[in-house]
């Protein structure tokens, strides 16, 4: 009997079960064995290193196609060639992915030594929250950095990051002269001045100003923060609203917001704006489809075009109708990001010590003015630093700016959460024609929390 | 296999075959046509998708009048060899077509290759490809064809993350099947009825749960006893993630299975374990290639859960590399198109070469012994 | 007996545990975790004591109308899956075994095809076919004759799921096509063959025949479904940019991921994203054991 049915299933599975029974177990042993020896290897990894070396566990802020990231990666493999006995064990992220890990790092305890963070309501909040963040002014040397170009970071003037640059500048009127010029028009004045731009610019099939409406954050940052100085006559006035001395439904707030429908309806900016995302934004710029561009100065080293970047004048917006004397002329600059220690970096002296002597490395005069050339900061923090003459042109023009304008507060560095994104949302909406300018103002009043 | 036809005649089947056509042919055109403009997109340089987005590509082929210019060695000029190691004397040229003075398609020469003109070159003067020797014109040419891919591979560091991807898919998947299918069997062929139900019903709830709603405990948990950054803790991770729909997908498998094969096997003296080998494996090749394909696909796919678990470049997996060129500031949408197809394409050949075991397999299945 | 009942235990536990103890092991803290979270104000970011709260965070939670929004939007999801992507799986898993067209592997092929694409690639084609003057606002320019028309449906709270719900469709209904396929195959051709001699037309076989049998199957995909349709979140956050378009397609997963990551402002956005999180399962599993009582209804 037990014969018959041994054969009856061997012919029924057509011989498989053997053939199946037989690699079962040893795939299942060979995989055990992978597991462990690959796990072990790791360990091992860590342990047998020639030199023994300080470990610096750093969060990097850098994309792989970015110049941020490839100059990092070259920093880094030129440090440690030079520091044989310093490990910079980086992890390199960016935008929503780098934040998202911060927030998951720090509340599961897994705190880096060394991290790329800032000092306002949206890159320095979670490391106050955890109690991380850390006064860097009696450990970095005060001849190498100006300490008078680092601005107070803290109730006590605590610096907490070493900034890469001095402010970072997010209200940038990137204004194309060449194309201006050829439509018969000059640097305008005056908003006025734009306007009488529109038809022409129409006929050429070109917009006047490009913004990069699909990103809610750029009409915070890189817009309304430099409208809503101009039209209140105060740097302060956003600081001041978070803290409760201005209301958002404050008129100021209100007309603030009307100016973006005022402009779309005068076609300076594009209804379609709402559709065009922060690489449609350049492109269009650096494709000469727009004569101005609304971004931070950050962007100044993505302008591939040399016809338009050699153009180039970065300026503040002009006289806005409404505004106040005392802020003519003003842009919007918040204290730049940059990388700084934790306490629990700075908790272990080696480890410590070793983060400075990379951070020294990092912010090296030659490392600082590839940085400025590349355009990716406004100037430099560092004492007696002396601007290369042979500085990209677009560069100088920045520099002009921010020795020129007088800065105010940007709205994201102060304003934070379901607030910032009911204001950012609702900017997108009023541009859209959804909105109106009073609904959102009330609805950001609402979300505040004082 | 099934000699049921349709009836060609009638207007109505005209009808419906006309429909069922546009819908596919649209469904058809919908799905290919993005990826094949991601495919050959992936072969421009950034200069010329800025240009003009939807044109075919050209200039990384057309190189042989490409313009280089000589640089003197500066800071972010990294070679590619070991100066220390390496002393002989190069000449250092850059690209003035693509991405010009960014120094991302820069090439060291060796002078002692070069034709004596040429390597007499100062820092400023330029020369065209077609000036070096032969040799190393269709070195260079070969490397400005394949630069978006060249530099994907090597900044991302993906083949690693390949090889990492590709373990954690095999590892999880394989031991999502041989679990799953065991806890399956238990759960619709063994007694305890009432254990049954109540175990398949934790881990089925274990479906409805989001891999995003759990990533911060899941990370404190890992943190404390260190299995965080490492493959034995990720494997666990999407091992445990899996198997539930697998859990269900077998289990109503196996429940459809004859239990006369199970009883006579016993009656024969089988141990379960020997019916589960020989018996319920071999005829579960169908759910098993079902469930195989859903969670390797889920599982090389996957980013959030890597992004949060690995930190360090030993364990990232392909979805994190695809990831870091995916900025907005990004100045190389090339290197970005061609991180995707490099992680899009195993997908696919997975897929095609599992569509005729599919359809087999689902075939095979449906005879009964 | 009693011995023999042991034994039988013994090898039931054996075949259970692998599986049992790793999921246990991987997922039971982290819920245990979050359900207690729910009910207290603890800030992991910020260390602390653990102080219950109760049930003050669901509270808010139903008085939050981001919430409501979320779910309406949920629930939308949740029919385009039930009502959009299982009856098409079902009419082209039909029309592939019926033998309606050629090249049935080809198309089988196709529309299973963008289930094994990652949503970052999904991502970036979708941002890039709907952008400001992209191919689909050409398409609409050139078909309305308006030279500004732009694909406007995403900015819109009221029509943001048009689009959405045409890429849920496009990419998850090869999956249940290719179940219904395999259960098509499953069926016994003498019912078929019985039915055809009796006389019965096409959709006679179709509704009184197949369907019945597939009853399984339609419920099993059903639940694959909701669940799918509740938890899924990196296709609509990959689609959507950040601001408007994402607000107005937001979905449960995605205001539970920006409580707890992104609103700094909140110190207890930990304890109140995991109550949302908490919401979604018991919203799922009250969704499921309705369609199973619905199912079982019928069956009468």
């Amino acid at each position: 009997m037990g014969t018959n049915t041994n054969t009856s299933r061997v012919r029924r599975n057509g011989g498989s079960m053997k053939s199946t029974r037989q690699w079962i177990a040893p795939v299942t042993a060979a995989l055990l064995v992978f597991l462990v020896g690959v796990t072990g290897c790791q360990k091992a990894e860590v342990e047998t290193a020639a030199v023994k070396q300080v470990v610096v566990k750093t969060m990097a802020y850098g994309d792989n196609s970015n110049q941020e990231g490839i100059n990092w990666v070259r920093i880094v493999n030129a440090f440690e060639k030079a520091n044989p006995d310093i490990n910079i064990d980086y992890e390199m992220l960016y935008d929503e992915a780098y934040h998202q890990k911060v927030v998951a790092r720090l509340a599961a305890g897994d705190v880096p030594d060394l991290a790329y963070m800032g000092a306002d309501a949206r890159w320095g909040a979670p490391w106050k929250e955890a109690g991380q963040q850390f006064d860097h002014t009696d450990y970095i040397d005060s001849d190498f950095y100006d300490f008078s170009l680092i601005p107070a970071m803290g109730p006590d003037g605590e610096i907490y990051e070493i900034p890469l640059g001095t402010s970072n500048i997010t209200t940038v009127l990137y204004m194309n002269e060449k194309l201006v010029k050829s439509l018969g028009f000059s640097r305008p004045e005056t908003y006025q001045d734009m306007v009488a731009m529109v038809p022409a610019a129409k006929k050429a099939g070109i917009e006047v100003v490009s913004i990069d409406g699909a990103d809610g954050w750029a009409w915070g940052s890189c817009y309304m923060s430099a409208v809503v100085a101009r039209m209140s006559g105060d740097p302060q006035w956003v600081s001041k609203a978070v803290a409760g001395e201005n209301k958002f439904t404050d008129t100021v707030m209100v007309d603030s917001l009307s100016m973006i429908s005022r402009m779309v309806d005068d076609g300076v900016i594009s209804s379609k704006s709402v559709l065009v995302d922060y690489g449609g934004n350049i492109a269009a710029y650096n494709n000469e489809k727009a004569l101005f561009m609304v971004q931070g100065q950050w962007v100044a080293g993505s302008i591939e075009n040399p016809e338009v970047s050699e153009n180039t004048i970065m300026m503040a917006w002009p006289r806005l109708p409404g505004e106040k004397p005392a802020t003519a002329g003003s842009v919007a600059a918040a204290i730049q990001v940059g990388y700084g220690l934790t306490q629990k970096g700075a908790s272990d002296p080696e480890v410590r010590d070793a983060a400075l002597k990379f951070l020294r490395y990092f912010y090296s005069e030659p490392e600082t003015t590839q940085r400025l050339r590349d355009g990716a900061i406004v100037a430099p923090i560092l004492k007696g630093y002396e601007v290369p003459d042979d500085l990209p042109t677009i560069v100088k023009r920045k520099v002009d700016l921010a020795q020129t304008a007088m800065s105010t507060d940007v709205i994201d560095a102060f304003l934070s959460g379901d607030a910032n994104d009911a204001l950012n949302t609702g900017m997108q909406k009023i541009a859209n024609g959804s909105a109106t300018a009073k609904e959102v103002a009330k609805q950001v009043e609402s979300l505040v929390q004082r | 296999m099934n000699s049921f036809t349709v009836k060609t005649n009638t207007l109505e089947s005209v009808g419906w075959r006309t429909l069922a056509y546009i819908v596919l042919i649209g469904w058809a055109l919908i799905t290919i046509l993005p990826l094949f403009w991601m495919v050959y997109s992936s072969f421009k340089s950034n200069e010329e998708l800025v240009r003009d987005i939807y044109a075919f590509p050209k200039e990384l082929f057309d190189n042989k009048n490409d313009e280089y210019i000589v640089i003197k060695p500066q800071l972010n000029v990294v070679p590619d060899y070991d100066p220390e190691v390496d002393t002989r004397e190069r000449l250092i040229i850059e690209s003035t077509s693509i991405s010009p003075g960014r120094r991302l398609m820069v090439h060291f020469l060796l002078k002692e290759e070069l034709p004596a003109p040429v390597a007499a070159l100062e820092p400023g003067d330029t020369l065209e490809l077609n000036q070096l020797p032969l040799d190393m014109r269709i070195r260079l040419s070969w490397k400005t064809i394949w630069f978006n891919y060249r530099s994907a591979f090597s900044r991302g560091r993906l083949g690693w993350k390949f090889a990492n991807s590709l373990i954690y898919a095999v590892v999880s998947t394989f031991m999502i099947n041989l679990f799953g299918l065991m806890m399956a069997f238990a759960l619709s062929k063994l007694q305890f009825k009432k254990l049954s139900l109540v175990i398949g019903g934790v881990v089925g709830i274990g479906y409805l749960i989001s891999i995003n709603s759990l990533i911060i405990p899941l990370f404190l948990m890992l943190t404390s006893i260190n299995l965080t950054d490492t493959h034995v803790g990720i494997i666990l991770v999407y091992t445990a993630f899996g198997l539930p729909l697998a859990v269900m997908l077998d289990s109503q498998f196996i429940h459809g299975l004859p239990s006369s094969l199970i009883e006579s096997a016993r009656m024969d003296g089988a141990s379960t374990f020997r019916v589960f080998r020989s018996i319920i494996a071999p005829m579960s090749t169908p759910v098993v290639v079902t469930v195989s394909i859903i969670s390797a696909l889920g599982i090389w796919n996957e980013f959030l859960l890597v992004l949060v678990l690995a930190s360090s470049e030993f364990t990232k997996s392909l979805p994190v590399g695809v990831y870091s060129f995916s900025s907005l500031t990004s100045t190389q949408l090339g290197w970005q198109l061609a991180a995707l197809v490099i992680a899009t394409t195993p997908a696919m050949i997975v897929y095609f070469l599992f569509q005729n075991r599919l359809a087999e397999g689902v075939v095979g299945g449906a005879i009964k012994g | 007996m009693k011995k023999r009942v042991r034994r039988e235990l013994l090898v039931y536990l054996g075949m259970v545990a692998p599986a049992l103890v790793i999921y246990l092991f991987i997922v039971a803290y982290p819920v245990v975790y979050s359900v207690l979270l729910s009910f207290s104000d603890f800030n992991p970011n910020r260390g602390g004591v653990w102080n219950f709260v109760g049930f003050r965070h669901y509270e808010t939670m139903l008085a939050d109308s981001n919430f409501w929004y979320a779910l309406k939007n949920n629930m939308i999801v949740v029919g385009i899956s039930v009502f959009g992507q299982i009856p098409i799986g079902f009419m082209l898993a039909y029309i592939l075994f019926r033998k309606m067209v050629k090249a049935r592997i080809f198309f089988q092929t196709i529309v299973f095809l963008p289930h094994f694409l990652s949503t970052i690639v999904i991502g970036i084609m979708w941002k890039r076919l709907f952008q400001a003057d992209g191919p689909v606002s050409r398409l609409i320019q050139m078909i309305t004759g308006d030279p500004t028309a732009q694909f406007e449906l995403m900015l819109y709270p009221e029509t943001v799921m048009i689009p959405i719900g045409f890429a849920l469709i496009w990419i998850y209904t090869g999956l249940y096509m290719i179940i219904f396929l395999a259960n098509l195959q499953k069926i016994d051709e003498n019912l078929m063959e019985a039915a055809k001699i009796d006389g019965a037309t096409e959709s006679q076989i179709f509704l009184k025949v197949i369907v019945p049998i597939l009853a399984g199957t339609i419920l099993i995909s059903t639940i694959l479904a909701i669940a799918g349709s509740l938890r899924g979140f990196d296709l609509i956050f990959s689609i959507t940019t950040q601001g408007l378009q994402r607000n107005n397609a937001m979905v449960l997963p995605i205001f539970m991921y920006q409580t707890a990551f992104q609103n700094y402002t909140n110190e207890m956005r930990f304890a109140y994203g995991a109550a949302i999180s908490n919401a979604i399962v018991v919203i799922s599993l009250i969704l499921i054991l309705f369609s199973r009582l619905l199912s079982r209804k019928r069956d009468f």
